[in-house]
């Protein structure tokens, strides 16, 4: 009998049902709002090999709208050697069309092109970006990257640039301003016990803890205990709030002391969460440096500074500004998150403190949809094609992440002295090297530095030293080598180390200020020893691996590209702010922190 | 990759480059065990990398949920066993025989490897893994210790760790770091639901038993997964709880880990880069832990995990407990599963308290459960508990508890 009742039950939507099954365990991570994003999306990818392999197979079994990959290369031998997506058969075919046929069987949902040019010749046409939501280039030179950049930073497009060597990996991102609304950080519980709203407030007069026997105590949520005990405490101490973490610790004494009946599961909730929970309400610091935003101080005037797709953004930020310093609505406080956290309790009463919250919640959606709706009006006053529409909906997710929006924001890189970079390697390389002494160091030291550390450590050396592997390779043609020399008697280590003096201005102390202009003493130069030490081995590793792409790093990398790809794109999730490396022999990664990135 | 076999390497200057290394890397016996979101990358890292002898073992067939990640597989292989799948893809792909799906074997089979790599799920999974491979450890033959490197994830955040059976912390060194499946306490499911997850939980364990018997919940079958989403909503509305839907109902009762490419793509490439170091030497491999953040930012944190001198898989497997008297050997039984991630254990003092097997044993013992602990022994024995997840038994001193003053007003 079973079975046929069970059948009758069978869902009849199968397609849908299907596409939901097949991203059932990402759209767990980054809601249908996420994958809606990343369907509708098309990436750009400049350069067939490993790491771009390995991030576009990520993004298509992701499930993104579209990708288009660029390059002229012709399979080789080599590609079949570390290339999982490129097979003995397709010797001798285009390298992007074998790879754009082979990645697409991963996803019948996702169309992939490829266009097979160099990537040189690519972007020296006028470029056409503005259908693509990203850009990724993987393993190209720093010409080719200044000129996506050029186009791509005025029209808000994100490029992730990353390169492998050897053990090594390297990923920057490019974008002028990235807003995350979803970013998933863990929070501390919304719950105003500090300064409970009205209803909250009456809610918790209403029940009388003295009326209760002790199995009803018992079953009291504990945040209706802790709002009671808080202001009685508040009371007798004669003071407004708790400020400093001392003064929550009293509190917490407090209430160990003050309960008979403390060994019951809600007072131990209570006494537990007495510390996070029982602070002063106060807007985070960085809510409150998005509220000073320039974005916000032309709306609704003008909006020609923000990027088309924060333009939404930035409009219901300004409509929950006003919200918060409205004295009627939020009164210096955000809109309430509107959840609550298990705790023990009967089901009516948690259910009852529940709708309390959710009902105040769903309130301040309303007033802020209703601000919102005003400022969208506004704007269309000021200019009449503009129609936007923000669904209540939009509202809603805003408000539960108030306390968590984020804008990343990045410099524009400037790129103006590479060509002075480019042309001084171009100089050495032609150089004799009977000239070849350290002279040539100082000859180097009227060029600026792009780069320079607060903190010189063996990540950033690292970093310094994968930025000149690219510049080596794009002003000399090749990827220098262990004992190769460029000509007798001039090593590409050495140019190697010339390069990385000439873009690093840590760089140039580490190699003469010790003992010239320093007089160091004993743990200072074994702490420069120890650095040079390092460089030394780095130096010595990148040029053992000669360019090789090992897979599993070019696997690695193209897995982090595919990450801050997807999190760019469905803007769930915090993105890097900053460059990365990985160092594939200690399994780390690292941010670098550079004092100034401007190609200066 | 060669190039590496060749040349010195500045952070090991004890490796001795030899060309012969690269035909080492070939012949290395690999052992691969699942072939899921994690297995499919290490099997297409490991050929990639030059490894040429590698068996895979995995029990389960694919789904369509699998396809956002397990990229051997496509649409028409629904249904089919991963292992044989996966080995086939990887093989035509590479043009020769390098993968070799095997079904579990006796122990002797498991001698032949020099090298295990673990993508998997569960934790009893792993306990398996870990118990196996230190059983085979003689300490007489260094020959039998066969490191494990093993990854894992959950959502943006991952570890890869290399094991050194018997040397360093195994899989259960560590068991308090991995996250197992959420219970509820029966009373709050029906006594005092709160959540939706309360109802479902309800709807599974209550009412599903009331209405079918020995049966189980099919979780891959609609129809049951439906039955449970209705009968917990009912329950639901009769508190006013609200927010159950299909995924929810789908997600409490399989306990999903959310799962998504990048992550594996990561943690899978993180392993087989440790494995060519380990098994070429050209670089220093990790010690011993590299955990992955990948949700906010990019970080990473590695570190040596210490072995953990009482653990009951690769220490002295004793442990402690404290519990009432009163408590029935029934609930205690369910207290220690839980807590030791036990499936079926059996316990003894000097005599036996309860045993699963044989079955003439399992029913003179049966009374046992509906008694008091204080009935079955004193405070301060030890009890020998054994389960067919654990290669040895853990001595458990069991202390009673006391019992809580009864007489403050
Ligand atoms: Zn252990």
């Amino acid at each position: 009998m079973m079975p046929v009742m069970k059948k009758m039950k069978q869902d009849t939507s199968e397609d849908r049902h299907n596409t939901i099954s097949r991203y059932d365990r990402q759209i767990r991570i980054w809601n249908s709002s996420g994958q809606q994003c990343l369907e509708n999306s098309n990436v750009l990818v400049l350069g067939a090999n490993t790491i771009s392999s390995e991030a576009i197979k990520n993004l298509v079994l992701s499930g993104i709208g579209s990708y288009t990959l660029v390059d002229s290369k012709i399979v080789s031998k080599k590609d079949i050697e570390g290339n999982f997506f490129v097979c003995n058969k397709d010797l001798g075919r285009p390298l992007s069309k074998t790879l754009v046929e082979n990645l697409n069987e991963l996803n019948p949902h996702v169309r992939g092109a490829s266009i097979i040019q160099s990537v040189d010749e690519f972007v020296l046409k006028e470029l056409n970006f503005s259908e693509c939501n990203l850009v990724i280039c993987c393993n190209q030179n720093t010409e080719v990257i200044q000129k996506v950049n050029a186009v791509c930073w005025d029209l808000s497009i994100p490029v992730i640039v990353c390169s492998a060597n050897g053990f090594f990996g390297s990923m920057k991102y490019y974008a002028a301003q990235h807003c995350i609304v979803e970013g998933h950080i863990e929070q501390i519980e919304d719950m105003r016990i500090d300064e409970p709203f009205e209803e909250l407030t009456n809610y918790v007069d209403s029940i009388s803890l003295d009326s209760l026997n002790s199995i009803e105590k018992a079953h009291v949520p504990y945040v209706v205990l802790m709002i009671k005990k808080l202001k009685e405490y508040k009371n007798l101490e004669g003071i407004e709030a708790l400020d400093s973490f001392q003064e929550k610790k009293s509190f917490k004494s407090f209430l160990e002391t003050s309960t008979s009946w403390s060994d019951e599961e809600n007072y131990l909730e209570m006494i537990s969460n007495a510390i996070r929970l029982s602070s002063k309400y106060s807007i985070p610091s960085h809510i409150q440096s998005i509220f000073c935003h320039s974005c916000l101080s032309n709306l609704p005037q003008d909006f020609c500074d923000i990027p088309v797709k924060n333009l939404k953004f930035w409009i219901i930020v300004k409509a929950i500004k006003e919200f918060v310093s409205s004295e009627v609505y939020g009164n210096g406080k955000l809109p309430l998150i509107g959840t609550i956290p298990d705790m023990k309790a009967d089901t009516k009463r948690y259910i009852e403190l529940q709708e309390i919250y959710k009902k105040k919640a769903k309130h301040h959606i309303d007033i802020i949809y209703q601000i919102t709706q005003k400022i969208l009006a506004d704007i269309k006053c000021f200019n009449v094609y503009f129609n936007m529409k923000i669904p209540r909906e939009e509202i809603k997710i805003f408000c539960k992440n108030s306390n968590q929006l984020k804008v990343i924001e990045l410099s524009r890189p400037k790129y103006t002295s590479l060509p002075i970079y480019r042309a001084k390697i171009h100089d050495l390389y032609c150089l004799d090297p009977k000239k070849l002494d350290s002279s040539i160091f100082e000859s180097l030291n009227h060029i600026n530095p792009i780069y320079n550390f607060d903190d010189f450590q063996s990540p950033e050396i690292l970093f310094i030293v994968l930025e000149a592997v690219v510049l080596f390779k794009e002003c000399i043609g090749y990827y220098p080598g262990q004992d190769c020399t460029i000509r007798d008697g001039f090593k590409d280590k050495d140019m190697l180390n010339i390069i990385c003096y000439l873009i690093c201005e840590n760089w140039r102390n580490l190699y003469f200020s010790s003992n010239q202009t320093r007089s160091s003493n004993d743990s200072e130069s074994a702490d420069q020893n120890y650095l040079k030490n390092t460089a030394d081995n780095f130096l010595a590793e990148t040029l053992r691996s000669r360019g090789a792409q090992l897979h599993s790093i070019a696997a690695i990398m193209g897995g982090v590209v595919s990450q801050e790809a997807i999190k760019l794109i469905t803007r769930h999730y915090v993105t890097i702010d900053l460059p990365a490396v990985f160092d594939g022999i200690t399994s780390k990664f690292h941010l670098i922190n550079p004092k100034r990135l401007n190609y200066d | 990759m060669e190039v590496f076999y060749t040349t010195k390497s500045a952070f090991d200057p004890d490796f001795a480059p030899d060309k012969n290394i690269k035909d080492q890397v070939a012949k290395t016996r690999v052992l691969v065990i699942g072939a899921g979101g994690l297995g499919c990358e290490i099997l297409k890292n490991l050929v990639m990398n030059g490894f040429r002898a590698i068996d895979v073992i995995d029990m389960d067939t694919i789904e369509l949920s699998n396809l956002n990640r397990q990229f051997l597989f496509r649409d028409v292989d629904i249904g089919k066993a991963k292992a044989i799948t996966a080995a086939a893809f990887v093989n035509s792909r590479v043009g020769e025989v390098c993968v070799t799906p095997i079904q579990d074997k006796d122990k002797q089979f498991y001698r032949q490897f020099n090298l295990v790599i673990c993508g998997l799920d569960s934790i009893e999974a792993r306990r398996w893994v870990s118990g196996m491979f230190i059983d085979l450890v003689d300490d007489q033959d260094p020959t039998t210790m066969i490191p494990i490197i093993d990854g894992g994830t959950e959502g943006f955040r991952g570890q890869s760790r290399i094991i050194l059976p018997s040397l360093s912390a195994c899989h259960e060194c560590s068991s308090g770091m991995h996250s197992s499946k959420k219970t509820y306490p029966i009373c709050t499911i029906s006594n005092t639901p709160r959540l939706p997850e309360h109802c479902i939980e309800y709807a599974s364990v209550i009412l599903w038993p009331k209405e079918f018997g020995e049966q189980k919940v099919d979780t891959d079958n609609i129809a049951d997964i439906n039955w449970i989403l209705e009968n917990a909503v009912n329950y639901s509305k009769k508190f006013g709880i609200s927010g159950i839907d299909f995924s929810l109902v789908l997600g409490v009762l399989k306990n999903i880990v959310p799962a998504i490419a990048s992550t594996n793509a990561i943690i899978a490439a993180s392993c087989v880069n440790e494995a060519i170091k380990l098994v070429s030497g050209c670089n220093p491999f990790l010690d011993n832990y590299m955990l992955y953040v990948g949700d906010t930012g990019l970080y990473s944190h590695t570190f040596t995990l210490e072995k953990n001198p009482d653990c009951f898989v690769c220490g002295n497997a004793k442990a402690s407990i404290e519990i009432p008297k009163s408590t029935k050997l029934e609930e205690f039984i369910e207290i220690i599963k839980d807590r030791f991630q036990l499936k079926k254990p059996s316990l003894r003092t000097d005599k036996n308290i309860y045993m699963q097997a044989p079955p003439t044993l399992e029913l003179k013992c049966r009374p046992n459960l509906e008694k008091a602990l204080f009935e079955l022994f004193e405070s301060g024995n030890s009890v020998t508990v054994t389960d067919s997840t654990l290669t040895t038994s853990i001595l458990l001193t069991v202390d009673f508890a006391q019992v809580r003053s009864q007489t403050n007003p």
